[in-house]
């Protein structure tokens, strides 16, 4: 028959040295978020709201469909592992030519890849190096994916919280306008301190107006992310106090990385592929094989061997770029190290500055800004100080509300990015808004 | 009063002149004299006055008369300057400075001629003097700091020693740092009885010092640095309702004698009910026939004035500072003008951010210290915005250099004798069958 001893055991050596095992890529996907849900901590029910940032993170897990995309990209590298981890199929050629007296010639040729087959585990583990590093993409977008919606959970209730308290401010403003204007119809002021009034009311007005811009891009990037629709008002109306973050530690860290994880595994694929080339590079083409010929209704059998001469490339080229590309992911990995060391030092050390400044603004300024408007109240109820002071000290409460909400907005965002590490997430500065000083204008002249 | 031979054998000059008892139409050309009032020898040696004998002794409302003794025919005074704790009305306190534990410090009383030894020991935290304002006296004792001595330093006792050559109504203060030690309060009245009085003797006989201090609504030490921000006015160092009253009975002589150490203030004290004579500056009596009736006696700072009339009319009568800032207590100056606005609009604009936000002055402050007193609206502890007090009637509306001068008939005694009942009637409201009698329509 054509089973020929030798190729078969050829064959079920290569079929056994390449992956036996093989993924399920319908399976990866779930897979991977259920490594994700772990690695981020977050209890993911598919029970998502706005109420808060797991639970939006929930909410933008079912709704957002171009995660689901990227979970699905997990699983085409999974099968495309699967094709790879298989010896090339050998090649069955018959041919037929009329014959003499003998009927027709058939010649029969059933050959193989030497490389295709002999490479098999090679090719195999560097295609599993390849999609690890596959899987490490998936699940990194994944959790970075969740650590930009609690990002973005994070500013738009930030922003909501803000426009409240500009809306406060402009409030006191129009006050101030209204007793301007009252003081102008008793004639008691000349026009001047009205239109200075006017002036203040004004610049209020635009920067309520730069908060309503900023609580719409806000809301537009939370909605961007849920998929959902959302509404301000569907938004907590202030910022929950940070949660005591757990720090984890630089070992920790390098060790649940996910960037570098994928790193690692880049390095080892183009490792592999490196030292394939070495002799892959010679066995360009090389194939052995039976050939059987039946001629005058007997048959010959024989063997085939084909292979390219290496005169005019003997592959240097090829296994230096293989070479180099395993230097360069070596290099990369090193950079990325350093980088994510980096990172975890700057979130740690904002999120020190961040929490030991939202409590400065808890034990210190939200208390001093209330002891000056209520002793503002008794110095206007002594008749010492009039109604624009008055009004004054309510805004200057009113803004250290607004140190208040940058100051634990930066210290969620700390923490984000803190757990976003721990989490295995993507290295990055931690961007936060410099926290909001006292009144911006000064009360002027009344 | 008691005049011993000795003593109006020895009348001086002036007194005489003042008296106009002299003779002076003899005199063609009357030697040249001192302006100030003597009734005694320059050169002469006379017994320590005694009180209730040599004269009647003056009384200082809410202040004290500094006790004496006498040593080999001189009295002995000791003035100690020290910081105090001094209430200037219920619910305003503050730490001050004075002397013998008061502020301002007890009067000083004398009689023309007595030779004087005043120690002063100086308690305070800085270096001071004492000046003797109106007293003539050797260039050295004069308490000009650096000038006439070098300063008490802390913990020092000077000795001053002169003789009174005159008589009058003085007063003594800091001359160190003027500035600071005034305005803290280091100030007080001296009476200086004639030896030869002149005149019927007055039966009630008050010293009251003028002064200005800065003390913001809710601090509790005066502020040296102010120049114009005064928003306490008092007499005695006390401000309205803080003030004792004055008590007279119906026909009784009053003399009251102004002194006023303000910083930056003259003060016009009008007494109501009556018209009364001018009678004295620190200079020295003012003869008769320059004399002239008034109801305001401005009294100039770092002068003296007394006035003197016969309190024949019975009542409740204000007293007090004619300058209508100087009647009203912490007060802010740099507030809006809201007279006249549309309160319920404004309340309504600020009612929604602060909650007990009320507007005030839109008709005036007179409704002010009722609301305060009512406690519905809090203020700065120790401190005492636009109070008054509540009277009789209503509320007073009334603070700072204010004072009441109750004349009772047969009133004996210091003590308070209450409200007047206003027996010959009061201002009330009109009845409708008196605006139709006479013509009044009150649209
Ligand atoms: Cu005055």
């Amino acid at each position: 028959m054509l089973c020929n001893k030798p190729l078969a055991v050829f064959a079920m050596a290569a079929a056994l040295l390449g992956g036996c095992a093989t993924l399920d890529p319908d399976q990866v996907a779930s897979d991977v978020m259920d490594e994700a849900a772990q690695r981020t901590q977050l209890a993911l029910n598919g029970s998502g709201s706005l109420d808060t940032a797991p639970a939006a993170v929930d909410l933008a897990l079912v709704h957002n469909r171009s995660v689901r995309a990227d979970l699905l990209q997990a699983g085409v590298s999974a099968a495309e592992l699967n094709a790879l981890s298989r010896p090339g199929n050998p090649i069955f050629e018959v041919v037929s030519l009329p014959g003499g007296d003998h009927g027709r010639v058939l010649d029969v040729d059933l050959r193989a890849s030497v490389l295709g087959v002999a490479a098999t585990p090679w090719r195999a583990r560097t295609a599993r190096a390849a999609y690890a590093a596959e899987r490490s993409e998936a699940l990194l977008r994944l959790v970075d994916f969740t650590a930009d919606v609690e990002r973005a959970w994070v500013e738009a209730v930030a922003a909501r919280q803000r426009l409240d308290l500009y809306a406060r401010i402009l409030e006191a403003a129009e006050a101030a306008m209204t007793i301007a204007e009252e003081l102008d119809a008793a004639g008691n002021r000349p026009a001047i301190a009205r239109v200075r009034e006017r002036n203040m009311l004004i610049n209020v007005q635009l920067e309520y107006a730069t908060a309503q811009l900023q609580a719409e891009a806000a809301r537009f990037a939370l909605e961007r992310l849920t998929g959902q629709g959302v509404r301000l008002e569907e938004l907590p109306v202030a910022l929950p106090a940070p949660v005591p973050a757990i720090l984890p530690g630089e070992d920790e860290v390098l060790d649940a990385s996910l960037p570098l994880a994928r790193s690692r595994a880049q390095v080892e694929a183009v490792s592999r592929a490196a030292g394939l080339e070495n002799w892959a590079s010679l066995l360009d083409h090389a194939e052995i094989g039976l050939a059987a010929e039946r001629e005058d209704r007997e048959w010959a059998r024989g063997w085939m061997a084909e292979i390219s001469l290496p005169l005019f490339d003997q592959g240097q080229h090829r296994r230096a770029a293989a070479r180099l590309r395993a230097e360069q992911a070596l290099e990369r990995h090193a950079a990325l190290t350093a980088d994510i060391v980096a990172a975890l030092t700057n979130a740690r050390s904002v999120h020190a500055l961040a929490v030991e400044q939202a409590t400065r603004v808890d034990d210190d300024l939200l208390p001093a800004s209330e002891a000056l408007l209520e002793q503002t109240l008794l110095q206007y109820n002594a008749m010492q100080l009039g109604v624009f002071e008055l009004l004054n000290a309510f805004e200057t409460r009113t803004r250290a509300g607004l140190a208040w909400i940058d100051a634990h907005a930066a210290a969620h965002q700390a923490d984000i990015a803190v757990r976003q590490l721990a989490a295995g997430g993507s290295p990055g500065a931690v961007s936060i808004m410099p926290v909001a000083a006292g009144p911006s204008a000064d009360a002027g002249d009344h | 009063m008691p005049i011993s031979r000795r003593d109006a054998l020895l009348v001086g000059s002036a007194g005489l002149a003042a008296a106009g008892l002299s003779g002076g139409r003899a005199a063609a050309q009357p030697a040249p004299r001192a302006a100030h009032s003597v009734t005694v020898d320059p050169a002469g040696d006379y017994a320590p006055g005694r009180p209730g004998q040599d004269y009647r002794p003056v009384v200082t409302p809410d202040g004290a008369t500094l006790p004496h003794r006498v040593v080999n025919g001189v009295k002995v005074f000791h003035l100690v300057a020290e910081e105090v704790e001094h209430e200037f009305a219920p619910g305003l306190r503050a730490t001050t400075w004075g002397y013998n534990g008061r502020t301002h410090g007890p009067t000083i009383e004398a009689v023309e001629g007595d030779k004087v030894r005043i120690y002063v020991t100086n308690r305070l935290p800085a270096s001071t003097t004492v000046h003797w304002h109106g007293v003539i006296l050797p260039s050295g004792m004069d308490g000009v700091g650096g000038l006439n001595q070098r300063a008490i330093h802390p913990g020092e006792t000077f000795i001053y020693e002169w003789t009174f050559r005159q008589h009058g109504t003085f007063m003594y203060h800091s001359h160190h740092d003027e500035m600071t030690q005034m305005a803290m309060g280091l100030m007080g009245m001296m009476v200086v009885h004639p030896r030869r009085p002149e005149g019927p003797l007055p039966d009630r006989d008050y010293a009251i010092m003028l002064s200005e201090w800065s003390l913001p609504a809710g601090a509790s030490r005066p502020d040296p640095n102010a120049m114009a921000d005064f928003n306490i006015l008092t007499m005695n160092a006390k401000c309205y309702p803080g003030t004792s009253p004055l008590v007279a009975a119906q026909g009784e002589r009053v003399r009251l004698r102004f002194g006023n150490l303000s910083a930056m203030d003259h003060h016009p004290i009008h007494l109501h009910g009556y018209a009364f004579t001018i009678t004295e500056t620190d200079g020295g009596v003012i003869p008769e026939t320059a004399r002239h009736p008034d109801t305001t006696v401005l009294v100039a700072t770092g002068s003296t004035r007394t006035v003197e009339f016969v309190a024949d009319n019975p009542g409740d009568w204000a007293m007090h500072c004619h300058m209508t800032h100087h009647v009203m207590n912490q007060m802010g100056h740099d507030l809006p003008n809201m007279t006249g606005v549309d309160a319920r609009r404004v309340d309504r604009a600020v009612g929604g951010l602060l909650p007990t936000y009320m507007t005030m002055g839109h008709d005036g402050m007179g409704e002010m210290g009722a609301h305060l007193e009512m406690g519905h609206m809090p203020i700065p502890e120790n401190s005492l915005p636009m109070i008054g007090a509540r009277g009789p009637r209503d509320y007073i509306t009334m603070g700072g250099m204010f004072t009441i001068l109750k004349v009772r008939p047969g009133l004996t005694g210091d003590a308070d004798p209450g409200w007047y009942s206003n027996p010959e009637g009061e201002a009330r409201l009109a009845s409708a069958s008196e605006l139709a009698r006479d013509g009044i329509s009150e649209g």
